[in-house]
């Protein structure tokens, strides 16, 4: 069997929340060893299951910091170690491993790794082929904004995403979660891919300095070229695609059951004419070429939906694609466990977890892309708090036992964080009532494979 | 193999125009107006075909182009379809006037080859051993249908990565599927969170999945491209667009496995915080946490309200949305967007305000990052475009070129660089294989 893409790569990851963390997650799966570093004091976010996080059966349990869904999808495959930085031991440590690493991530602000003397040129006197990676909000250098704290929810109005995301003719809108912080994600690796490859070809290294902001700028081309030579401002088209007609989402049959579609051409509208039993529309004026459906679209989208909505949402799907008009349905957190595409291609992996950490087996997303040579998995459970300070510290740093200890003693590492806590959890049926849940199923475990 | 090699060894050196930076460089600056580069990138010296017709492909080799490696667009005869996608520059939609297309192929050369014909798939092969990668998004099975798939092409480069960006993957039962930027979002699971409740579920703006397909193949063919350089050894990377839409729905996804739950769309009203609020010349956006306390946030909005019980903790605001928004919304009404967001950063606020296309096309923070280039096409004249995903230090960001015309480097390719007769190269373009 071939080899992982990184196996012999060492990769601290001394960051937080989502973006980089998930980077590090997939960075593992690749065969990376990472090495996660917290702060004793300075847990992770996503360890107190907010940020839209989980507990297994919504229960916090006893070490809550090592079980939200969260921090569990993000943290898979990692080694964990704590290190106080504010304490001169501490920073040592993290300087001895940075000269046995390839490869540091980090999203402190700019001001932070400059007062640890852990900016880039200091970084590359201690290894001097280091490959950084700094994630910010909007990176780092002398611009007006680069000192703003940022988050990936605030950021996706400020990159413009929000001004082209919403129903049609009403105000800007969000979608998805933190779409930006997976741009970040992505970028990282990319990054730290094409920087390894260098080394090996040179025997340098160097800084990536990714600006999430930048990164979502990128995904607006398009508009900002429209706005600069044609004056066109954008806007939102809902569900709708700027030439093809019709397209759009439109209600099944079933509760918040819902079917797309996106036609590109006659043809594809003559033959889902024959599919509606309305065969008379394909010579009909009003819809019979695309200038007219996208000038009726309004009119359409209603016979559509006096179609779908009596049908069930996969049917819809296979008889749309047998006839070669891109079609699926809106799948939710629960579909996407049971569809026999994801299915097919063990988009979600299974973790086990040892028996100690009371967190059963869990499915996670794996990652979009399949390597024909490796066999990228999911190598192991997310590890617990502070988990390989031992490993890592006795073993790969060669501190002595009795120094190890003072650094327990003093809490300088340690396996339960000193500050923080779990967010509250809300009952199932209670969710339910007040919206914060679209549904519940109290047989997923069973349902899944995984009681 | 031996003999294979030999015969490769000689023409790699008779492809000049491609594997000699020196030579690259030479006639950029003879035949270009346009800035050669002072270093290269970190991508140096890798050799990319990129097949691709659609956002995903192009976007993808356009990030490899951008980062150094060398980028040789191959498209059909007739131009690849995004020739034909808006916007254009003028509302002119003719060829060299798209500006989609302009932007994925920024910093590629470009030349023209009909798969659909034997020559043309011959043509191809005579290529694939002085290239690393190839980058496609066909149909899945098309090309392997034509004799030219990755086992075809890797029986003439051993090494050689094959980047494969499709709707749905390579394999499964809806592999044969068409996707759509709609359809993509909704399988992905980002529609079931996004949009009203009761209303109809809500896709991004744009071509996000597209985009998001491009950075996945960047990314993916780079760790491919570091093994190769560690073992020699070739990859077929087979991307779903799906997956990468889904991978951004890790938060959703895990709510199923953890606790059998299912995430909502957004109340109509009382959950706006987290989400665009109107004020006098826009809209901005705030979230708790980050750097400031409820204090701060309480007295940045300035309604003593805002210290009541009432909304003294998460529990209690996420209880008391309604008023909350309410509150809120009154006092921003007489604010402008951009005070807010200065002010906002003073208190160290997690804030944003909705920007526009131009606004983000005057953007200082953009220019102090040196994110857009102004390039000069021979057809478009000079405009200026996104160029930097991210900053590197040793070997940063490269504009090179704008986007090729089509079929511009025809004659160094097969000329030059095959070796082509004139009589050849023109019996080539009367056989419509070029």
């Amino acid at each position: 069997m071939a080899r992982l893409p990184l196996e012999g790569i060492r990769i601290i990851d001394s960051t937080y929340v989502f973006a980089l963390p998930y980077a590090g997650g997939l960075l593992a799966d690749m065969g990376a060893e990472v090495i996660k570093v917290e702060g004793p004091g300075r847990p992770d976010v996503t360890r107190t299951g907010g940020y839209a996080g989980q507990f297994p059966e919504n229960d916090i349990g006893e070490d809550w910091w090592n079980r939200p869904s969260t921090y569990n999808l993000i943290h898979r495959g990692k080694q964990s170690i704590t290190l106080d930085m504010t304490d001169s031991r501490g920073r040592d440590a993290f300087r001895d491993l940075i000269k046995v690493s390839d490869v540091v991530m980090e999203n402190f602000t700019p001001r932070v790794m400059r007062s640890w003397d852990l900016d880039y040129p200091n970084m590359k006197k201690l290894k001097p082929d280091i490959i950084m990676v700094s994630n910010t909000g909007y990176g780092h250098g002398g611009g007006p904004y680069s000192g703003y704290p940022a988050q990936a929810t605030t950021q996706e109005a400020t990159h413009g995403h929000c001004w082209i995301t919403g129903y049609k003719d009403q105000g800007p809108s969000k979608a998805g979660a933190s779409f930006v912080d997976f741009l970040s994600t992505w970028t990282a690796l990319f990054a730290i891919g094409s920087a390894l490859r260098y080394r090996n070809k040179t025997g340098q290294g160097q800084w990536a300095d990714i600006g999430m902001y930048q990164a979502g700028v990128m995904f607006m081309s398009e508009y900002i070229m429209d706005a600069q030579v044609n004056g066109r401002e954008g806007g939102r088209i809902g569900n709708r695609h700027p030439y093809r007609a019709p397209q759009g989402c439109y209600r099944a049959l079933g509760d918040d059951q819902w079917i797309t579609l996106s036609v590109g051409d006659d043809e594809g509208w003559a033959g889902m004419c024959g599919l509606m039993r309305r065969p008379e529309l394909a010579t009909d004026p009003m819809y019979a070429d695309l200038l007219s459906r996208q000038r009726n679209h309004d009119q359409i989208d209603e016979i559509i939906t006096a179609w779908t909505s009596e049908v069930d949402r996969y049917e819809l799907m296979h008889a749309l694609q047998g006839i070669g008009i891109a079609a699926g349905p809106v799948l939710n957190s629960k579909d996407v466990h049971y569809d026999p595409q994801f299915k097919s291609r063990g988009f979600l992996e299974r973790v086990d977890y040892p028996k100690e950490r009371d967190m059963g087996s869990r499915m996670f997303i794996g990652r979009p892309w399949k390597f024909s040579n490796s066999p990228l998995a999911i190598q192991g459970p997310s590890p617990t708090f502070g988990q390989h300070n031992k490993d890592v510290l006795q073993g790969l740093l060669g501190v002595d036992v009795d120094a190890y200890q003072s650094l327990v003693d003093d809490a300088v590492v340690a396996t339960v964080p000193t500050t923080g806590e779990a967010t509250p959890r809300v009952p199932e049926l209670e969710s339910l009532e007040r919206g914060l849940l679209a549904g519940w199923d109290p047989d997923y475990l069973q349902k899944l494979g995984l009681a | 193999m031996p003999r294979l090699l030999a015969s490769a060894t000689i023409l790699a050196a008779r492809l000049t125009y491609w594997t000699d930076p020196e030579e690259t460089e030479r006639k950029l600056t003879s035949t270009q107006s346009q800035q050669a580069p002072s270093s290269h990138g970190p991508l140096d010296g890798v050799k990319v075909l990129d097949l691709s017709e659609d956002i995903a492909g192009s976007f993808c080799g356009r990030l490899m182009a951008d980062y150094g490696a060398d980028v040789l667009k191959l498209e059909p005869p007739t131009g690849a379809s995004l020739r034909r996608m808006g916007p254009f520059f003028g509302d002119d939609p003719h060829p060299e006037k798209s500006l989609f297309y302009l932007l994925m192929n920024l910093n590629k050369k470009g030349a023209t080859l009909n798969l659909e014909t034997v020559t043309g798939r011959n043509i191809l092969k005579r290529l694939v051993p002085h290239v690393d990668v190839i980058i496609e998004s066909y149909r899945p099975g098309y090309l392997a249908d034509l004799g030219v798939g990755y086992d075809d092409l890797v029986a003439e480069n051993s090494s050689l990565i094959m980047t494969s960006i499709t709707p749905f993957g390579q394999t499964g039962p809806y592999s044969q599927y068409k996707g759509e930027e709609v359809v993509n979002y909704a399988m992905g699971l980002i529609m079931s969170i996004s949009g009203i409740q009761g209303e109809e579920p809500l896709k991004h703006g744009g071509f996000q999945a597209q985009y998001e397909g491009g950075l996945n193949g960047a990314a993916s063919t780079s760790m491919a491209l570091f093994m190769q350089s560690n073992t020699g050894e070739g990859q077929h990377i087979d991307i779903s667009v799906t997956e990468c839409v889904a991978s951004t729905a890790m938060a959703t996804q895990t709510t199923y496995t953890f606790m059998g739950g299912t995430l909502p769309r957004r109340r109509l009203s009382g959950s706006n915080f987290g989400h665009p609020m109107p004020c006098k010349d826009g809209w901005i956006i705030v979230q708790t946490g980050g750097g400031a306390t409820w204090d701060t946030i309480a007295e940045f909005f300035g309604d003593p309200q805002l210290k009541e019980p009432k909304f003294a903790d998460p529990a209690q605001r996420l209880r008391n949305t309604v008023e909350l928004d309410q509150v809120v919304l009154d006092s921003i009404k007489e604010r402008g967007k951009w005070d807010l967001f200065t002010k906002a950063a003073e208190a160290r606020m997690l804030f944003g305000l909705v920007q526009t296309p131009l606004e983000l096309l005057e953007c200082p923070q953009l220019k102090s990052r040196d994110f857009y280039r102004e390039i000069d096409h021979p057809v478009i004249g000079k405009v200026k475009v996104p160029a930097s995903l991210f900053n590197l230090s040793l070997t940063p960001y490269q504009y090179t070129r704008p986007a090729p015309t089509l079929g511009q480097h025809n004659s160094e390719i097969y000329v030059d660089g095959l070796e082509y007769s004139r009589e050849d190269f023109v019996r080539l373009r009367q056989l419509d294989v070029i």
